[in-house]
């Protein structure tokens, strides 16, 4: 019997994008993403991370594309891997990997976040990362990797996340 | 904005489910779930790889899970992916993922079930599937 292994997930992006070369070159980016469960009354709803994994042509989208607070959809498959620890045991890992991926609002730069992106004046950077990436992408390549850079140098000066690192 | 969190699957039950009851009653079932990647097998495939998924069932499904599966039956499921955490004997913080049931749709039906009325007359969306 075939089997059927999908996930999608809409959620927030909970850290940036950590991209990496493997030894075949081959290129891996990977992060954690957000989403919320129905709450509870009187209580906050909980919060699940889920371990994104994202590989090549898709891993360079998220190196571009992909900050800290950006909303994403994203459609893949459920993965488990293991590996050893340095005291030698084993732990299990649960990871996601991307098949496909949407940006629905990306985080600005200038934190203005969920600006409509006008179809008109075609060169906005901010319509250029919404939307469809694979298709946005060519054109848009050298504006949004410039405006990700700065995002990024904001970021990163950003004290880290405790609770998230508890998480993962 | 809400969140999406939707697992999709179909698959073999890896193991026997084990159902147990909380203090308060509530039924819970757990099961392991393999699928194969189809990708790998295509080449080699004496090379099949499967990816093992915790699953677990509440309250009605948990007892549906209970009496209608065992390890080896085909099903597809519908779920969302939680985790959750606890301390091991080693006093280390484990994370654990799993799939919280939400749809459950036999596919291949019970030895003693077949003999009550053939397999294949059973609707696959009819008593076996139930949603929360």
């Amino acid at each position: 019997m075939q089997s059927v292994n999908k996930i999608i997930l809409v959620g927030f992006v909970a850290a940036h994008p950590e991209v990496r070369e493997t030894t075949n070159s081959e290129i891996i980016a990977s992060f954690p993403l957000a989403t919320n469960r129905l709450p509870k009354e009187g209580k906050t709803a909980p919060t699940d991370y889920h371990k994104i994994v994202a590989w090549n042509q898709i891993a360079e989208i998220c190196r571009r594309h992909v900050v800290k607070g950006a909303a994403l959809y994203i459609e893949g498959r459920v993965q488990n891997r293991t590996y050893q620890t340095d005291s030698g045991a084993k732990r299990y890992v649960t990871e996601i990997v991307v098949e496909s991926l949407t940006v629905l609002s990306p985080k600005n730069d200038d934190n203005t976040p969920g600006i409509e992106p006008k179809d008109a004046d075609g060169g906005s950077p901010k319509s250029a990362s919404t939307g469809h990436l694979e298709k946005g992408l060519e054109e848009s390549q050298p504006i949004v990797s410039e405006m990700l850079d700065k995002a990024q140098k904001t970021l990163y000066n950003l004290p880290p996340n405790s609770i998230l690192n508890n998480c993962l | 904005m809400k969140s999406v969190n939707k697992v999709i699957m179909i698959g073999n039950l890896a193991s026997d489910p084990e159902v147990r009851e909380t203090r308060n009653k509530t039924k819970v079932a757990n099961f392991r779930l393999a699928t194969n990647r189809d990708w790998v097998s295509d080449d080699d495939p004496s090379k099949v790889k499967a990816d093992f998924h915790n699953v677990v069932a509440w309250d009605k499904l948990a007892e549906v899970v209970g009496t209608h599966l065992s390890k080896g039956s085909g099903v597809y499921i519908e779920g969302r992916l939680q985790n959750r955490s606890y301390e091991a004997t080693d006093q280390t913080r484990r994370y654990v993922t799993e799939i919280r049931l939400d749809v459950l749709n036999i596919l291949t039906w019970k030895k003693h079930d077949d003999e009550d009325s053939p397999a294949e007359g059973k609707p696959t969306t009819g008593e076996g599937e139930l949603s929360q």
